[in-house]
C-alpha cells in the first residue's frame, strides 16, 4: 500500500473516530441534559415547598393577625415554638371572615379548626402548625 | 500502445546537453539498463513482468530499486529492467532536467531492425551497433562500416513504456499532494466533529455549574434522599392545606344572608359546614353545592350540612 493510501486511510479512521466520539458526546450530552434539567426542577420545587411551608417568622405574622381583633375577643392565644392556640369569641361575621381570610393566607398547617355560631356572632377555636 | 509526443533523446553516458523542451521521451542506451531474452511458459506479459524480477535479479547490482518490462519477441520474451533513479539523477546532473518532464521511454534494443543494416551515430566517437543481436555502444574506430544512421526522432520504436519515476518530485509524489490536501480535508472535517464533541462537553459543564449554583443557594437540599423526603414533606402538607382553604373559599359562596353558617369543623380528612339556611333557600344552595362539587346534605327543614374531602 501507498503511503498516500495510508495517509487517507489513516484520515479516514480519524474521521470516522472523530464522528464516532461527536456522537457518543451527543448521545450522553442529551441523557445527562435531561437528567440535570429534571435534577434542577426537583431543587427548584422542593426550594419553593420548602420556602413556602417552611417560613420563619410565622409567629410575629400570627401576632399581627390576632391583634387585629379587640384583647377581649382574644379567650387564648399561646404560642409554643411553631405551634399556636387561638380561641376567639364574639366575632362578628365580618371579624370572622377577615380573621379567616387572614389565617389562610399564611402558610399555617391547620391542626384543629372550629368555628361555631353562638347568639349572632362567632367562636373561632384553631391550632396550627408551621 | 502509448502516445509519443515528447522529444525523444537517445540517452547515453557521454551526453553533456540536450535541446530544450517541455517533454522529453528517452531511448535508453544499454549503459542504462539490463535486458534478456528468455523462453518463458507463459501466454500473457502481466505474467512475464512477474518473472522478469527473478530472472534478471542475477544481472542487476543490489543496491538499487528497478522497473521491469517485458515484450513478445517471436517464441521468446525480451526483459527490460532499468533504475528509474539512475536515469533521473543522470539527467539532473548531464543537463538538469527534472524528471517529471520524462514522457516515455524505449530500450536501444527496440532498434535492432534498423541496427542490423546500419549503425547509429551515439556521437561523434561511438555509435550503437548490434553485437550478438544485442545493441552495444562501441567505438567508431572498432566497426568497419564508415556509415552511420543519424539519431532523429524518425527512428522513434514502435512500442512505447511509460517512465516510471522514483524520485520525490515525481508524478506519485503529485499524487501525494492530492492525497495530503484529500487528508487534510477529511482531518479538518474530523477536528470539526471533535470541536462539536468537546463543546457539548463544555455545554454539559455549564449546566452543571447552574445546578451546583442552586445547590449553593440551598445546600440542606444537596442529596436527592433528603430532597425526597422534604418533598414528600412538604407535597403532604401543601395538598391538605390547599384543599383547606379551597373548601373555605367554597363555603363562603354558600354563606348569605339567608344562609349562614353555624358550625364549621375539621372531622378527620373532612372539612363540615352546617348552614342556617332559610326554607325556601335550600334547593338553591344544594344545587350550588353540587355545581361546586361538594356534598350537601339536608338536615331538617332549615339546616344543610356540606362535606369537602381534604386531600
Amino acid at each position: 500500500m501507498s503511503k498516500s493510501k495510508i495517509l487517507i486511510a489513516l484520515s479516514i479512521l480519524f474521521l470516522i473516530g472523530s464522528v464516532a466520539f461527536d456522537f457518543s458526546q451527543k448521545k450522553s450530552f442529551a441523557n445527562s441534559l435531561q437528567n440535570i434539567k429534571d435534577e434542577r426542577t426537583q431543587i427548584a420545587y422542593v426550594a419553593d415547598l420548602k420556602a413556602l411551608w417552611g417560613a420563619k417568622g410565622m409567629k410575629s405574622k400570627l401576632t399581627r393577625v390576632i391583634n387585629s381583633i379587640p384583647s377581649s375577643k382574644k379567650k387564648n392565644f399561646l404560642v409554643k415554638r411553631n405551634k399556636a392556640e387561638i380561641k376567639l369569641v364574639s366575632l362578628s361575621d365580618r371579624e370572622l371572615n377577615r380573621v379567616l381570610s387572614k389565617l389562610a393566607n399564611l402558610p399555617l398547617e391547620f391542626r384543629k379548626l372550629s368555628v361555631v355560631k353562638s347568639g349572632d356572632n362567632f367562636d373561632l377555636e384553631c391550632t396550627c402548625v408551621w | 500502445m502509448l502516445s509519443s509526443n515528447g522529444k525523444l533523446i537517445l540517452l547515453h553516458k557521454g551526453l553533456n546537453s540536450i535541446p530544450k523542451a517541455s517533454k522529453y521521451d528517452l531511448l535508453l542506451s544499454p549503459e542504462f539498463y539490463i535486458s534478456k531474452i528468455e523462453k518463458l511458459p507463459v501466454k500473457y506479459s502481466f505474467q512475464a513482468k512477474k518473472l522478469a524480477p527473478s530472472i534478471l535479479e542475477d544481472s542487476l547490482p543490489t543496491n538499487n530499486i528497478y522497473e521491469y518490462f517485458v515484450k513478445k519477441d517471436a517464441n521468446s520474451w525480451q526483459l527490460f529492467a532499468y533504475s528509474p533513479k539512475e536515469i533521473e539523477e543522470f539527467l539532473k546532473s548531464c543537463c538538469k532536467i527534472d524528471a517529471n518532464k520524462i514522457g516515455n521511454i524505449y530500450f536501444a534494443d527496440q532498434l535492432k531492425d534498423i541496427l542490423v543494416k546500419v549503425p547509429v551515430g551515439v556521437d561523434e566517437k561511438n555509435a550503437l551497433t548490434l553485437i550478438d543481436g544485442k545493441a552495444t555502444i562501441v567505438p567508431r574506430s572498432m566497426l568497419t562500416s564508415q556509415n552511420y544512421a543519424k539519431f532523429t526522432s524518425k527512428l522513434r520504436p514502435k512500442k512505447a513504456f511509460k517512465f516510471h519515476l522514483a524520485s520525490k518530485s515525481s508524478k506519485d509524489s503529485k499524487l501525494d499532494k492530492n492525497s495530503i490536501i484529500v487528508s487534510v480535508l477529511l482531518s479538518l472535517i474530523a477536528i470539526a466533529f471533535i470541536v462539536e464533541g468537546i463543546s457539548y462537553k463544555k455545554a454539559l459543564k455549564q449546566e452543571e455549574e447552574k445546578t451546583a449554583n442552586l445547590l449553593s443557594n440551598n445546600p440542606s437540599l444537596q442529596g436527592k434522599m433528603i430532597r425526597d423526603s422534604i418533598k414528600n414533606k412538604y407535597e403532604k402538607i401543601e395538598k391538605r392545606e390547599r384543599s383547606i382553604r379551597e373548601l373555605l373559599n367554597k363555603y363562603s359562596q354558600l354563606s348569605s344572608k339567608k344562609s349562614v353558617l353555624e358550625k364549621l369543623n375539621i372531622e378527620g380528612n373532612k372539612l363540615v359546614a352546617q348552614f342556617n339556611v332559610e326554607p325556601n333557600e335550600i334547593n338553591h344552595i344544594l344545587s350550588i353545592a353540587k355545581t361546586i362539587n361538594l356534598k350537601a346534605t339536608k338536615l331538617g327543614s332549615n339546616k344543610v350540612q356540606v362535606e369537602g374531602v381534604l386531600k
